[in-house]
């Protein structure tokens, strides 16, 4: 326990740590409360003002072309991406860490096929393949989750896999091995715990790229539709041409949300990096 | 570059094209329907009809025989017909691959060269204000959502300013020299946003790459032979930062191709990306799966190049 709060206050020490974590409870906070907060219900169509109003106080951030406040659909908005990226950065370092310590640990076939399996997941163009997934299996919140770690899971394999195979040479794994320990001890008790840092670092990368992706995807109208998400937003201000119609809140503020929540989140990967392994600071110093 | 190297090379990638073709062909066809009603469109058709259909398709045969027409077409380059354009899907998807690579290569080109000249002087300068500021400016760009910028940028200069047109590849109303200069005109915000989004970026790889080559013996001989700064970057980086970068710049090509939905959509340009989404749009499962295919059988082509480029401008580089 007393390590983890070592990290925790490194994080907060480092100044993209707290701007990030600033940023990320204050999402986070919205997405909990959104019910409680948001000054209006964006799922309930009879709290609808007019369409397309500039920023008022009445409509902080103005009204959509149905007349659904924008900040509203923001907060709401934020339990979409939030999540996505929660789920998807555990299930991506769940799989690649399993998979990578298992091929790092075990080699053989089970190595030789997972790697030729990370070689083919890395060239494939993600966008058009995850379209194709979709219109065949439908759009919904947990097709975007299974996709998204069916893509990333494989370069957390491939790093993990590298980090096992140096740490098997290291001489207390061999001492371990000479003291008679079980190869599944080994695995558990020494592997294992030296991924654990690249595991959280590369979740939180994987975390900030699948809230972006879900944007993308949901822009083009791949969203779940029965959920409010900042691409959908998006999406919809392209459909009934906001553009042309001068409503440019209607484009900027979740477009801002998106970029906010991801780059928080990845900057809290970049301290995370640096806490783990301070060779780096001097390195980019 | 040995040859067996090259064909070792030749064979894993014929054998990931072969694995794609397979996956693609068990999604489609364990979708719910029969494939051949949808040439029908008519239920009503007399059954002699729906049979000959069938067997002009090869849809009559077992599923294990078709897989097997269905990969010698493929390698024939022949993937099935379009539900929607009703022909075949190689051709759609060959009039729009010169738009999505005419979108592509030109801000990709662009910004190699500038990120080269930006990417050495911040290896130099390492440390310093501006190198830091590019770092950072590279890192946030990551995390603005790419077709938001487009949108940005369309209304900010298409719309508010009037510079540049809000979509479209080119005025129909124009011909010859004319058409030539509208398409330019309409080409050039996607390209100003590609360039936006790219550069910085390949300017940070090209500087770590620099600062490899930066550590090496031959750079230390160089400058207790007392050469100049600008000579050791221009003699000595650049020409070892070549192979790397040509297999940076082709696997950026091939993601900018896979990514071109997004920027295709938003300004309406009639490419492969967008053909992807229409195809999804129209529930158009043959040219859908063509186009994906077509896609990754680029990419994994450009990754192929890239390979062989390395090794080509680098003899130090092992073959495995």
């Amino acid at each position: 326990m007393k390590k983890y709060r070592k990290v925790l206050r490194d994080i907060w020490k480092a100044p993209e740590g707290k701007v990030s974590l600033f940023i990320l409870v204050l999402f986070v906070f919205l997405a909990v409360t959104a019910d409680w907060i948001s000054p209006y219900d964006p799922y309930d169509i009879t709290q609808r003002g007019f369409p397309l109003e500039a920023p008022s106080k009445e409509y902080p951030l103005g009204t959509d072309g149905f007349g659904v406040d924008i900040l509203s659909q923001i907060i709401h908005g934020s339990r979409v991406s939030l999540t996505i990226g929660f789920v998807t950065g555990i299930g991506i370092a769940f799989m690649g860490g399993f998979i990578g310590v298992m091929a790092g640990t075990y080699g053989g076939l089970a190595d030789l096929f997972s790697m030729r399996a990370v070689d083919f997941i890395m060239v494939l163009p993600g966008l058009p393949i995850m379209i194709l997934l979709m219109t065949t299996l439908g759009s919904s919140f947990w097709v975007m989750v299974m996709i998204f770690v069916l893509f990333g899971w494989a370069s957390v394999a491939r790093v993990t896999r590298a980090i096992v195979l140096s740490e098997r040479k290291r001489g207390y794994v061999e001492a371990a091995r000479c003291a008679g320990a079980k190869k599944s001890h080994i695995l558990l008790r020494h592997l294992l715990p030296a991924t654990y840092s690249i595991l959280f670092v590369t979740a939180a990368f994987a975390a900030g790229g699948s809230i972006l992706a879900e944007a993308g995807l949901a822009f083009l109208g791949f969203g779940d539709p029965r959920l409010v998400s900042w691409g959908k937003m998006l999406n919809y201000a392209r459909t009934y041409n906001a553009m042309v119609l001068g409503a440019w809140w209607w484009i900027i503020f979740p477009g801002i949300a998106v970029f906010l929540t991801s780059f928080s989140i990845m900057m809290l990967g970049v301290a995370l990096e640096k806490t783990f392994n301070p060779r780096l600071r001097e390195r980019d110093r | 570059m040995t040859l067996s190297y090259l064909v070792k090379r030749i064979l894993i990638m014929i054998l990931t094209v072969f694995l794609a073709v397979t996956l693609s062909f068990i999604l489609i066809r364990s979708l719910p329907g029969d494939p051949a009603e949808r040439y029908y469109g008519d239920p009503r058709l007399p059954e002699e009809i729906k049979e000959e259909i069938k067997a002009v398709f090869g849809l009559d045969k077992p599923l294990i025989t078709q897989y097997f027409i269905f990969i010698g077409n493929a390698f024939r380059g022949d993937l099935g017909v379009s539900y929607t354009y009703r022909r075949n899907v190689v051709g759609v998807i060959l009039e729009r691959l010169p738009w999505t690579l005419m979108l592509t290569v030109v801000p990709t080109v662009l910004s190699m060269f500038v990120a080269l000249w930006i990417g050495t002087f911040i290896a130099f300068n390492r440390g310093k204000k501006f190198d830091r500021f590019m770092r950072f400016f590279a890192f946030g760009l990551n995390s603005v959502p790419t077709f938001w910028l487009a949108l940005l940028l369309v209304m900010g200069t298409g719309f508010y300013l009037n510079i540049f047109p809000l979509q479209g590849m080119f005025d129909p109303l124009e011909s010859g020299m004319a058409r030539v200069i509208s398409i330019l005109h309409h080409a050039a915000l996607p390209w100003i946003t590609l360039f936006i989004v790219g550069m910085p970026s390949f300017a940070i790889q090209v500087r770590n790459i620099a600062l490899n080559i930066l550590g090496e013996d031959f750079i230390i001989t160089a400058k207790a032979k007392g050469l100049r700064e600008q000579e050791i970057r221009r003699k000595h980086v650049l020409r070892n930062a070549l192979g790397p970068l040509f297999s940076l710049l082709t696997l950026r090509i091939a993601g900018l191709v896979g990514g071109a939905v997004l920027i295709e959509t938003i300004f309406s340009w009639k490419g492969m990306g967008l053909l992807v989404l229409e195809a999804s749009k129209n529930s158009d499962y043959p040219l859908l799966q063509a186009t994906v295919l077509m896609t990754i059988v680029l990419v994994i082509l450009a990754n192929f190049l890239a390979d062989v480029l390395q090794a080509v401008f680098d003899p130090r580089v092992i073959y495995t």
